[in-house]
């Protein structure tokens, strides 16, 4: 029997002697047999073939549409200001936009570790509606190696963590977390590794705490 | 959309990337997350949080690679972090003392990367295999009661089952090579 007749039986669930001999001498053939016993476990499974909401995916969009729009509002000055208002009540209600607007609702210098020591990073954040947007300026740090990249967090005092997202290297780096800094209060940095350990790593970068 | 179009447009902050990305990958990580919560409601959050972060992580993405392994681990992540906030609700079993960096995760999240694999397969048959295989292995139809159901012949049922069980197993082996 070749690995083509043996993987054809395999596959119609057949047990018979001639496929279990060709089984045993063929590495290539038993992994593929086991690596189909393992999913037709799976496949069995009934949670494999739950299904999500149907509006699910709109509600994503949706989330990402409002987000942007706050985003983009915020970058957009003071069109919405009709031009016809008296130069006293526009001056005004531009100050008050910035303020609202342009002005973070708090604003840090991030302390480096050793492991970025000419490195700086400064925070600046947004409580929004969903949570803490955040906009980073960071120099002075290496373009993260191939599999590894930096990750912001946010700690609570009891030492929950939020990942806040990633990026790759310096420069101005947009980040958000469905909490709110006042909840979450320490912001950090820390070098990963692609499919590593789920929690923050131990080469931290830089930290508010 | 193809998955490098579809990344380099994420990583541009198109909000309807991501769309092309929940279409394609909705489903395989709702599993993960139910599986791993053992909750719908849970599950419909983590998979909320999942899309909202791969967009906000999108530009950290290399476009050319398969996404599949990326938006895993983001998944996986998420859902870590919707167990951890549900167990700290949970008041009355937590325990004060523990270190809340060393979450035990239930068993629950052992088998989530084989549930990916498994459903994003699944999820790259066509219509027609994925109908014969669920028909199989969800509803437990024999083959000629699969024909029935379908309304196509018996030879049909076994030709969809065995080109769909093939491609499976490529798809996986192809996963599995891919990550080791």
């Amino acid at each position: 029997m070749n690995c083509q007749d043996a993987r054809t039986e395999m596959l119609a669930g057949g047990s018979s002697g001639a496929l279990e001999g060709h089984l045993s001498g063929c590495r290539s053939c038993r992994s593929e047999q086991a690596a189909w016993a393992r999913a037709r476990v799976e496949l069995s499974g009934s949670g494999l073939w739950e299904e999500p909401p149907p509006d699910l995916g709109a509600r994503i969009e949706r989330l990402l549409r409002d987000g942007k729009d706050e985003e983009s509002t915020a970058k957009g000055g003071v069109g919405w200001l009709p031009v016809v208002a008296a130069a006293v009540l526009v001056v005004a209600l531009g100050a008050v936009s910035w303020w609202r607007q342009g002005v973070p609702d708090w604003e840090l210098v991030m302390a480096s570790t050793v492991e970025a020591e000419n490195g700086t990073a400064v925070v600046q954040g947004w409580l929004t509606g969903q949570g803490t947007r955040m906009v980073l300026d960071i120099s002075g740090i290496q373009e993260a190696l191939p599999g590894t990249y930096y990750e912001i967090w946010l700690t609570a005092p009891d030492g929950r963590h939020v990942s806040a997202g990633t990026f790759r290297g310096p420069g101005r780096v947009t980040a958000f977390a469905a909490v709110r800094r006042a909840d979450f209060p320490r912001i950090w940095i820390t070098l990963e590794e692609v499919d590593s350990d789920l929690g923050p790593s131990r080469e931290t970068y830089f930290d508010t705490a | 959309m193809d998955p490098a179009r579809m990344m380099r447009r994420l990583a541009a902050g198109d909000a309807e990337a991501v769309r092309a990305l929940y279409d394609g990958y909705g489903r395989a990580v709702f599993v993960v997350c139910l599986r791993a919560l053992g909750d719908r409601t849970l599950a419909e959050d983590a998979t909320q949080q999942t899309f909202l972060q791969a967009w906000r992580a999108a530009a950290s993405f290399e476009v050319g690679r398969d996404p599949a392994p990326w938006l895993y681990a983001i998944a996986r992540r998420a859902a870590v972090d919707v167990y951890r906030r549900e167990r700290r609700h949970r008041a009355d079993r937590v325990d004060r003392f523990e270190d809340p960096d060393i979450v035990a995760l239930p068993v629950s999240f052992e088998g989530m990367w084989e549930a990916w694999q498994v459903r994003t397969a699944v999820d790259r048959l066509t219509g027609e295999e994925r109908a014969v295989i669920e028909s199989t292995f969800f509803l437990g139809l024999t083959q000629e009661e699969t024909a029935e159901r379908l309304g196509i012949p018996v030879g049909t049922v076994k030709s969809r089952a065995h080109r769909a069980h093939r491609r499976l197993v490529a798809m996986l082996s192809h996963v599995r090579e891919a990550t080791a």
